[in-house]
């Protein structure tokens, strides 16, 4: 295997990435989903306007028109604008979650791999403690206590246990790369350390925080609609989430008497089905992470 | 033997480590759930401080007047000599008593997801590995999308199928009202009947998983030389696979089958909630609910605690399996 030049490395910007992912057909049928959501996200949420989303029992479980793509629910609200409403956080809040799993993540395994000695040991044993944690349990129960928290808050919860299993594959990873021959030319040359770990061998975990990345992407999604399932809220989050959609659809029984019932259940799960299957597809195309897996142009 | 020591007094101090963290957690998090409590007496029973304050004592273990590093010891020293866990404020019942009632409950369901997904697991995963081709590349993509999709979708699925199309399997419960508990063949085909579709539930939700790391783990092994060496001494496929293979492979793969327990539980939680089954994780949500922070506080502390011994059990086995591992 090449080393990986790190100079290479720097060159490539956001419009390489992209046609990587074009090449690929899963990653640009990826990519065109991914996009539809945050379209969603961003502008949809301004151009439908909050109306939709209030209360009236007279527009109850109307089929879909065209002034309701989708139909409404039990309470006369549109569905659609449901979905592109609850979009907003849930894309917002998995994406931050992540971002936070994986910065946490990253930084303890290089630190504690390149240091070595004691900080090691005490990292490794403080990551071997978060290891043993429930999680998605601790996540649930921590969010449905703390009520009134913040989005960031709330994103940072989420990271609460996923960094330690990253921190211990990086940590190894580091160890190896560690021994090889170009550290030890840096060394020589007397980089100091913090380029040596954030330059030098942290080109090399691309490949693993990339792909750590999409992982956490998908369990922070599973994580926040999850407590929204359960019929737990939390305020600063918003009330609009795709979670309560089902919660709601599910525990209204709806669905028993109306066939609009099952629009409005299964609707939350066909896009959160399509936003996993772009996740997986985009994560995917493995040369996004990987330079050394490019092909050379 | 001076590993096994070694490990179990790590996993002590672990559990240790963890369950104080819980403690300060329920004690010192902004709007507290012991102050709560405590508030909640006051204000809204209008009960004196004084009584107030004997009742959080009953619940939690914790008498407010202390200074919380004392409350700490106390709490520690109830729940290691006595194995006490407070009482239950929504129910009145001591905490361990009604764990115990509802955990069972959830290791058996559990159990048997966890087993019988991961047999099927590592026999498609090594198949999939082996035969390769078109087949293997088509259900690999199918394992992954399965693997991701969320447990809650996955029940939800089921229920619309099995419950209400097909009216197969009961909606909820662990037994039908009248079945006098016992070792009868009614009872346990009962039990049985209402534990099909959680069971289900967990075996499509952890299969993926098996599969893939199975077929990862397998496509490793059949490049080693030993494989090859089997192959051109003219050994049969089945023999291959079974003996030379499988056998390999799998080792890896124990220390995530104990491992898997703490995920188990996260699962759990959603399915039998949505499955009204009531065992630890729905018991959980219910004290979240009823702000029942003992009981739930006691929930956590066992959940922890089985975490740590399936972790340690699994650094044991694999200490027997594998003899290497014992010098690390």
């Amino acid at each position: 295997m090449s080393i990986i030049n790190t100079k290479n490395f720097k060159k490539i910007k956001v419009p390489k990435t992209l046609r990587i992912l074009v090449k690929r057909k899963s990653g640009l049928f990826g990519l065109i989903i991914l996009a539809t959501f945050v379209l969603m996200a961003t502008i949809g949420v301004e151009v439908i306007p909050q109306e939709a989303l209030r209360r009236n029992p007279a527009n109850a479980l109307l089929p879909p028109s065209l002034e309701h793509p989708l139909g409404t629910d039990y309470a006369g609200r549109d569905i659609f604008a449901q979905i592109v409403h609850g979009s907003r956080s849930v894309l917002i809040i998995s994406f931050l979650g992540a971002l936070f799993t994986v910065f946490l993540g990253s930084l303890i395994g290089l630190t504690s791999g390149y240091m070595g000695g004691t900080a090691d040991k005490i990292l490794m044993a403080i990551s071997d403690a978060f290891l043993t944690l429930p999680g998605t349990i601790l996540f649930i129960v921590l969010a449905a206590i703390l009520r009134r928290v913040d989005i960031i808050t709330f994103s940072l919860l989420l990271s609460i246990t996923g960094w330690a299993g990253l921190a211990r594959a990086i940590r190894s990873q580091v160890l190896v790369i560690k021994e090889r021959e170009f550290i030890e030319a840096s060394k020589v040359l007397g980089l100091n350390k913090l380029h040596i770990i954030f330059n030098e061998i942290m080109p090399n975990m691309l490949p693993y925080i990339g792909v750590a990345f999409s992982f956490s992407v998908l369990n922070c999604l599973y994580m926040t609609v999850g407590l929204f399932f359960l019929g737990l809220t939390c305020e600063g989050v918003g009330v609009t989430n795709w979670g309560m959609m089902m919660n709601n659809a599910l525990a209204r029984g709806v669905f028993l008497l109306n066939p609009m019932g099952l629009v409005y259940l299964f609707t939350p799960i066909i896009f959160i089905i399509l936003l996993i299957l772009s996740i997986i597809l985009v994560a995917g195309t493995r040369e996004l992470f990987n330079p050394s897996l490019r092909e050379e142009e | 033997m001076k590993w096994i020591i070694i490990r179990l007094i790590r996993a002590f101090l672990t559990a240790f480590v963890v369950i104080s963290v819980t403690f300060f957690l329920m004690r010192l998090m902004p709007g507290s759930p012991v102050e709560m409590t405590y508030y909640h007496y006051i204000t809204v029973l209008r009960l004196d401080p004084e009584t107030a304050k004997m009742l959080v004592k009953a619940a939690y273990n914790i008498d407010l007047d202390l200074p919380v590093h004392i409350q700490y010891l106390n709490y520690m020293s109830n729940l290691f000599t006595r194995g006490d866990l407070g009482k239950s404020i929504a129910r009145g019942s001591p905490v361990i008593e009604i764990i115990s009632n509802d955990l069972p409950w959830s290791l058996f369901t559990l159990s048997i997801a966890i087993f019988s997904s991961f047999t099927l697991g590592i026999l498609l995963g090594s198949f999939l590995a082996y035969r390769g081709g078109i087949l293997d590349r088509i259900l690999t993509q199918f394992f992954t999308i399965l693997s991701c999709i969320p447990s809650y979708i996955i029940g939800i699925i089921l229920i619309l199928i099995f419950v209400l199309q097909l009216g197969v399997f009961p909606s909820g419960g662990r037994i039908s009202l009248g079945i006098k508990p016992g070792f009868t063949l009614e009872f346990i085909a009962n039990v049985l009947w209402h534990a099909t579709l959680p069971i289900l539930s967990y075996l499509l939700i952890y299969l993926g998983g098996w599969v893939l790391s199975m077929r990862g783990s397998a496509i490793s092994v059949l490049g080693s030389d030993y494989v090859l060496a089997a192959e051109a001494r003219g050994l049969k496929k089945r023999r291959i696979l079974q003996d030379y293979v499988m056998r390999n492979a799998i080792l890896p793969l124990f220390t995530s089958l104990m491992i898997s327990l703490g995920y188990m539980f996260g699962g759990a939680v959603f399915i039998e909630n949505l499955f009204a089954y009531p065992g630890i994780g729905y018991t959980l949500i219910w004290a979240l609910n009823n702000r029942d922070y003992p009981l739930l506080q006691g929930i956590l502390n066992i959940m922890i605690v089985a975490i740590i011994l399936s972790n340690l059990l699994a650094d044991l086995l694999y200490g027997v399996l594998d003899p290497r591992a014992r010098s690390r």
